[in-house]
């Protein structure tokens, strides 16, 4: 009888063995992310509309009806209408390709100035931290500096004297983003640096790299995703201004902010030129939002604890 | 505390100092002003001329120095398009901007501390949810987006309010509203969230348990610590629409500020006129970040300026 429990015991521990590897610790996670996010309507929310976005910008000349700059100037700012659902504008193209087309641009930017800025910033906010002394001193000085001097007015002056190509437009929009980055990320390398697994790392002779790389950066992870997605949106909207402004995407090149400003003229005429590109970018920039404000919850594990409970006790607070 | 503010003060005109480095380095070094300044058509002969009048002739670190110089004496040249000294045009316009910040920030100030307050007394209320959805999709959307859908309602629709140009009150309503939207947003998340923050707090509770009235309470002990992280935002609020929106919501209402200015002055590539926007706004930037700091120290003793 005995034996054979153990035997069975064994049993057991050999199968958790072999699910251990893993596809299943995968699928275990994506599960218990994709239960998370039903739980929080909001953020499902957001996640939805950032992927809606994806797919559109990826595929957009599959979706759209029209060429982003097919004119037909007999279609002169027509009302939205079962031709074209979103009406015309002022050279007659169709508002919903443009649309579509112009999320191309955002998604685009916004990726691009976040993984440009973050890698930047987080290598510096890495250094200044793991380093300390007068290197991080230097560091934050910097930092300090560029924070005290919103950025936008000499990317004003920059991007009106260097053509503003979509290159352009990322570099100096990543160079106004970093700082954030590197000081949450020093931050966190301050408070891990003296956990007893660093000193046990550094003390079995690892090399700093190998520390930072191994045992600091993975506390990063979380902060930094939620600050990436913030970034997201808020670069989104600068893109927008700087286009709105004459000193981003230039024609013929399709972006929201730019289709909001070519419709300035004719606003008070045709309200759908301006109304839908400014919804589209709303929308991406809630659902980013959204998405952030849940991510920073589910990230972190005690904030997690909290709201499990208060859903079990309070079925209502759920919807919150 | 004194010596703090000097040192604060050194560390200002430092960045002030740097902002006119990279907008020397970017206007004389990156591009051609030549290029940028003088039309295409313009003939070998009246590109040298300009050359000789700019100081373009002279070597970098010469004409840097004269740049210095000129920045100390507030002297940046004439405005290429309007003919007359460019700081001159800029202080003219000053005023303008002022009047818009200070409207749009006072009411973006007054509309959140009630909004957040009266949602966290009730958390997960009608109202709470409503604040809050309300305030996410106010900060997600673009200032210039909002202006022009307010000018679609009230200026073409209802035919109540101005659209554009500075006048009487009814020319600032718009513009003011413009401003402060996403800042509404985004202000009442914090009052909210650390009004709740400190609803919380033990010594909330004792004063409600020695009978002292839920307004005296809240009104007094909360807020008095509450205005810190407020604050906090609201100076960034304040430099953020200094050095941003203006540009933004004084070009979709015509509003004749500095913003507008440097709009105009980016669209007629008038360099010189917008170097002298830029500095302004950097020494305007510089002394509010040293009187947030200045103002917390007298609302919380227990933060040392350091």
């Amino acid at each position: 009888m005995a034996s054979n429990a153990r035997s069975a015991a064994l049993e057991a521990a050999r199968e958790e063995e072999l699910l251990r590897g893993r596809p299943y610790a995968v699928m275990r996670a994506l599960r218990s992310t994709v239960t998370e996010l039903w739980s929080d309507k909001a953020g499902m929310f957001g996640v939805f509309v950032m992927l809606v976005m994806l797919v559109i910008a990826i595929f957009a000349p599959l979706i759209a009806p029209y060429g982003p700059d097919e004119q037909s100037l007999f279609d002169r700012l027509q009302s939205p209408s079962a031709d074209h659902l979103l009406g015309t504008d002022q050279l007659g193209r169709d508002v919903l390709s443009r649309v579509i087309y112009g999320s191309r641009v955002s998604l685009q930017v916004g990726l691009a100035v976040v993984a440009l800025a973050g890698t930047f910033g987080v290598l510096m906010g890495l250094v200044a931290g793991y380093r300390g002394g007068r290197t991080s001193s230097f560091i934050m000085r910097w930092v300090d500096t560029q924070v005290a001097f919103p950025g936008l007015l000499l990317a004003l002056v920059i991007l009106s004297v260097v053509h503003p190509s979509l290159k352009a437009i990322i570099i100096v929009l990543a160079l106004n983003g970093w700082m954030v980055y590197a000081r949450i990320t020093r931050g966190i390398v301050l408070s891990t640096r003296e956990r007893p697994y660093v000193e046990a790392a550094e003390l079995a002779g690892c090399k700093s790299r190998r520390v930072i790389f191994r045992h600091i950066l993975p506390n990063l992870a979380s902060p930094l995703l939620t600050l990436a997605v913030l970034e997201f949106a808020r670069m989104v909207i600068a893109e927008a201004a700087l286009s709105f402004l004459g000193l981003g995407t230039q024609p013929p090149a399709v972006s929201w902010g730019l289709m909001i400003a070519e419709g300035r003229d004719y606003l008070a005429s045709a309200w759908w030129v301006i109304t839908f590109p400014g919804v589209a970018l709303s929308l991406t920039v809630l659902g980013a939002n959204l998405f952030a404000s849940w991510m920073r919850i589910t990230a972190d594990p005690l904030q997690r604890e909290r709201r499990f409970a208060r859903a079990t006790t309070d079925p209502s607070a759920v919807a919150r | 505390m004194g010596r703090y503010i000097v040192r604060r003060l050194a560390q200002g005109l430092l960045v002030v100092f740097l902002v006119t480095v990279v907008v020397f380095v970017t206007t004389r070094l990156v591009g051609d002003p030549v290029d940028v300044l003088l039309p295409f058509e313009a003939t070998t002969e009246q590109r040298a001329e300009f050359e000789h009048q700019l100081g373009l002739d002279q070597s970098i670190p010469a004409q840097f120095w004269d740049y210095l110089v000129g920045v100390v004496h507030l002297d940046f040249g004439e405005s290429l398009v309007l003919r007359e000294d460019a700081m001159g045009i800029v202080l003219e316009r000053l005023p303008a901007t002022l009047l818009l910040v200070a409207a749009g920030m006072g009411l973006a100030f007054v509309v959140s501390m009630v909004l957040g307050v009266l949602a966290a007394l009730r958390p997960g209320g009608w109202f709470d949810r409503l604040a809050v959805v309300g305030s996410l999709a106010a900060l997600s959307m673009p200032e210039f987006w909002v202006g022009m859908l307010l000018i679609y309602v009230f200026a073409v629709e209802l035919d109540l309010l101005p659209s554009s140009g500075k006048g009487g009150i009814e020319h600032l309503v718009l513009p003011a509203v413009t401003m402060a939207f996403a800042t509404i947003g985004r202000m009442v998340m914090i009052v909210r969230s650390s009004m709740l923050d400190e609803l919380a707090q033990p010594y909330v509770q004792t004063a409600r348990a020695k009978g002292l009235s839920g307004r005296r309470t809240v009104g007094i002990h909360a807020m008095r610590n509450v205005s810190v992280p407020v604050l906090t935002l609201f100076g960034w609020e304040l430099i953020l629409a200094l050095a941003g929106y203006t540009a933004v919501v004084e070009t979709v209402f015509a509003w004749p500020g500095i913003g507008y200015l440097a709009y105009n002055a980016i669209v007629d590539q008038d360099l010189i006129l917008l170097q002298a926007v830029v500095f302004l706004v950097a020494i305007f930037v510089v002394v509010i970040n040293i009187l947030i700091d200045i103002v917390y120290r007298a609302i919380d003793p227990r933060i040392q300026l350091a």
